[in-house]
């Protein structure tokens, strides 16, 4: 998995460990597809703001 | 100035303002793992309020330890975290009235693979994230830790207190459940076309 962070396709990875081929193909799409298909998700912009807010200007208990 | 000077300075900098009660440090700090916080916790519960919610009180929470937080341990977004992830436990145990800390899932050992399963199964990122929602707990946090938040085996062990190969087997087996998933997934959808 290392390696296909770094760029290297698919085949050249599973060339490395021809013995471990057959095990490791399915693997390594499934990492392949967490790589690149995470859904992007945010925070709405009102909570961002809101909590900078009370973190750069209220007094937090505990200090 | 001051605004465009803390965007520039590093961590070190802004955890050791932050440390001595720079609230503008620490809002510097917020500003750039906020997102990463959010999205990790947002991973583990799947529910935006509730990840909104677990990522207030983990910089709240984060604020009021800053100035333990060691330089040479494990990074900062990691330390961050630690916090969130636990907070997300401590979450579902309320929630679930003492039950397992997060959703388990059936463990499944070993490669199941089948040639002719693997190019109908060719896997997409948004069906494989879904999965993902299904896996126990510590396979979840690793995943999400790894591909979501690009954490290192060494920093993942940190966060989890647990050695880098049980890290390392944790999510090998996280990826044999996902594939058994996708596999499972389509024999329904296949078994259903032909039924149709």
């Amino acid at each position: 998995m290392e390696f296909l962070r770094e760029g290297e396709s698919m085949e050249a990875c599973l060339e490395r460990y021809p013995e471990y081929r057959e095990r490791l193909r399915p693997l390594l799409e499934i990492a392949q597809a967490l790589e690149g298909g995470q859904p992007e998700v945010a925070p709405s912009p009102y909570f961002f703001i809101e909590l900078k807010s009370k973190l750069t200007t209220e007094k937090c208990e505990g200090r | 100035m001051r605004r465009s000077g803390l965007q520039k300075a590093d961590d070190t900098q802004l955890i050791a303002g932050a440390a001595k009660g720079d609230r503008e440090a620490y809002g510097a700090l917020y500003e750039r793992y906020v997102f990463k916080v959010f999205r990790h916790v947002y991973y583990l519960t799947s529910d935006l309020h509730t990840a909104e919610d677990l990522t207030a009180q983990t910089f709240l929470k984060a604020l009021e330890a800053i100035h333990r937080y060691e330089m040479r341990g494990v990074p900062f977004l990691a330390w961050l975290l630690r916090i969130a992830y636990n907070l997300t436990v401590n979450h579902k145990k309320v929630r679930d009235n003492g039950a397992a800390p997060l959703p388990e899932a059936v463990e499944v050992q070993g490669t199941l693979y089948s040639p002719e399963a693997s190019c109908e199964a060719k896997a997409d990122g948004e069906r494989v994230w879904e999965g993902v929602r299904t896996l126990r707990g510590d396979q979840r946090q690793v995943i999400v830790m790894r591909f979501v938040d690009g954490l290192s085996y060494p920093d993942i062990a940190k966060v989890l207190g647990k050695s880098i190969g049980a890290v390392r087997v944790i999510q090998y087996r996280a990826l044999c459940a996902l594939r058994r998933r996708l596999e499972d997934d389509l024999g329904h959808y296949y078994a259903k076309s032909r039924a149709g």
